[in-house]
């Protein structure tokens, strides 16, 4: 069941991965026939092809890596708190990470944004999961309706704190508008040698989540069993609390925020390949990057040459399948 | 009693209000089965908990193997000591197979590299009666299933000692039955099992030793017919019970209540 993979599913998935990254990059303001895509790469000089090769190909393989990181930061929330409705947005760690690049957007700050992006975004998203884990701890809170809604609330004080900053460190030189639309969900488009940046980060996540994944396969029979079985259990719900708020970081860095990613990826990958979260790392990852790979050359595809943020659309498929999710959770729960 | 495996000295919980041990000390032999019984609250499970390493705060000493649980490595105590709580439950669902392979590798770390998985699950398979379970979704199955496969993942990586809380409350008397003859056998091969039990009869049947609790202290400890006397059963579990042999295994049948009197057992 779990383990029969077998190679025609992986070639399979391997074509779909790349057909989708064909269309995304075909898709936007202006569609390519297909002589042209394969001109692109023979003369590389036109200016279609420029376009493309300078801005279309990073701008996808950017969207894989955000949706790759969300994805990941939803399969280890969801394992650190035993709870399939956890993601980096619903528990206020991506608000965080957007607090932490606001600041770091609009405050004049010395160091280079290259720099206080990454940094200020990690650190947000890191203390706002730390304060919904506290804020359940501290509330006694045991089941895990109470930590989403902990989430649900620091993400909306979170939120407000966002406009509070974008209020008063913003004047005439900076652009809201710009601010405005990377919060809605929108993948940036980097030059080649920032790219390397974040396709080093995500492979640094990918290899920090597989560390996670046999601590967390244990997690799921519940501390005592997971302690009985050698694993430290707090130590390792903080190590990767760090972890999932260093990918989410990532993600909002490079994407806004985009919601929804890290619940709908998980949870399919788990029904088809089963818990196992080795696989369910790797698996999410490809699965999450192939998703908002998808969405990303939607959005830019709607309504050119404007572009429909991408936390719009990822939210529209998201809230139903939350809603979806939550009510067959509330099943279980009833049962149990 | 043979090699001695598990030493408690003067062990002490702490809780709320009053001690959930109190100077608690035993001895268990290699290969033995010891029952804890006693009534609720007594500090059965607290005390089950205190061996596994899963209940860290507490006074006095328990020594393992010859060692200081608390000098143990943290990997060497898992592979040694395996811990099944009154209800093992899985949030995610599943498959048998994965959830004895993930039971394999108890003790191995939990870095990058692969626990040896699967190299001796075999046996566990066998053992256990879960070959025609290997591809069906933990959380799915009948309760004695699920007990079968919790003890069968428990000790698929053969610990020298399993610690085992109420592995038999929610069975039917079938399964019940069939579950004691396990760890019986298991104990046969070798593995000193702890058992938390409520049913006095499995006690005495399958039991090499009793150890009861009452109220954080041993009332009492020894063969399942020294512990199970009338008097004991009057002062610690408050009942008058009907008592007999059958195959050489002695019976308990809980009848009565007996009246709050404190002088019943003197």
């Amino acid at each position: 069941m779990t383990r029969t993979v077998g190679i025609g599913a992986i070639a399979m998935i391997g074509a779909g991965v790349a057909g989708i990254f064909v269309i995304s990059a075909w898709l936007g303001a202006e569609l390519l026939s297909w002589p042209e895509i394969v001109r692109v790469f023979a003369e590389p000089d036109r200016t279609m092809s420029r376009i493309v090769l300078e801005w279309r190909l990073p701008r996808v393989l950017t969207a894989f890596c955000i949706g790759a990181c969300l994805a990941m930061g939803g399969v280890v929330f969801q394992g650190v708190f035993r709870n399939p409705l956890a993601e980096p947005y619903l528990l206020g760690s991506a608000s965080g990470a957007a607090v932490g690049a606001t600041v770091s957007l609009l405050a004049p700050l010395a160091l280079p944004i290259l720099v206080t992006l990454p940094t200020l975004s990690f650190v947000g998203a890191w203390g706002a999961t730390m304060i919904v884990v506290m804020i359940a701890r501290v509330a006694g809170v045991k089941d895990s309706h109470g930590l989403l809604l902990a989430g649900v609330a620091v993400a909306a004080v979170l939120g407000s704190v966002r406009g509070l900053l974008m209020m008063y460190l913003s004047d005439e030189t900076m652009d809201l508008k710009v601010v405005m639309s990377w919060l809605l969900g929108g993948v940036q488009t980097p030059h080649w040698r920032e790219f390397a940046l974040l396709a080093g980060l995500t492979a640094a996540g990918i290899a920090a989540c597989m560390w996670l994944a046999r601590g967390l396969d244990v997690l799921g029979f519940g501390d005592d069993v997971a302690t009985s079985m050698g694993l430290d259990v707090d130590a390792f719900i903080k190590r990767a609390v760090l972890i999932a708020a260093a990918v989410t970081a990532v993600a909002v860095v490079w994407g806004g925020l985009v919601g929804f990613v890290g619940l709908i990826v998980p949870h399919l990958v788990r029904w088809w390949l089963g818990p196992l979260h080795r696989r369910l790392v790797l698996a999410s990852a490809i699965g999450g990057g192939t998703l908002v790979m998808l969405v990303d050359g939607i959005a830019r595809a709607i309504a050119p040459p404007s572009e429909v943020p991408l936390g719009l659309l990822t939210a529209l498929i998201g809230g139903p399948f939350f809603i979806a999710v939550l009510a067959k959770e509330s099943r279980r729960w009833a049962r149990s | 009693m043979g090699k001695i495996v598990i030493v408690a000295d003067s062990l002490t919980v702490a809780g709320n209000g009053r001690d959930r041990l109190s100077g608690v000390s035993f001895a268990i032999g290699e290969g033995e089965t010891v029952g804890i019984i006693g009534p609720n609250g007594a500090g059965k499970s607290t005390l089950l908990a205190a061996l596994a390493g899963v209940e860290r705060q507490w006074k006095g000493s328990i020594h393992v193997a010859g060692r200081a649980l608390r000098d143990w490595k943290r990997q060497a105590y898992a592979r040694a000591v395996a811990y099944l709580p009154q209800e093992f439950r899985s949030q995610w669902a599943l498959a048998v197979e994965d959830l004895m392979a993930i039971g394999g590798t108890r003790g191995q770390g939990f870095g990058w590299v692969q626990g040896s998985a699967g190299t001796n699950a075999e046996w566990a398979f066998e053992a256990f009666d879960l070959v025609g379970l290997r591809d069906r979704i933990f959380n799915t199955l009948s309760g004695g299933e699920k007990a079968r496969v919790a003890l069968a993942a428990s000790v698929v990586s053969r610990p020298r000692v399993l610690l085992a809380d109420e592995p038999v409350a929610s069975l039917d008397p079938l399964h019940q039955l069939e579950a004691m003859a396990r760890l019986r056998g298991l104990a046969e091969d070798g593995t000193t099992v702890v058992i938390v039990l409520h049913d006095l009869t499995m006690a005495a049947r399958f039991c090499d030793r009793l150890i009861l609790l009452d109220a954080g202290r041993v009332a009492c400890s020894g063969t399942p017919d020294s512990v199970l006397q009338p008097d004991w059963l009057a002062k610690v579990y408050r009942i008058e019970a009907v008592t007999g042999t059958h195959d050489g295994a002695r019976f308990v049948v809980p009848w009565s209540r007996v009246a709050p009197n404190p002088d019943v057992a003197k």
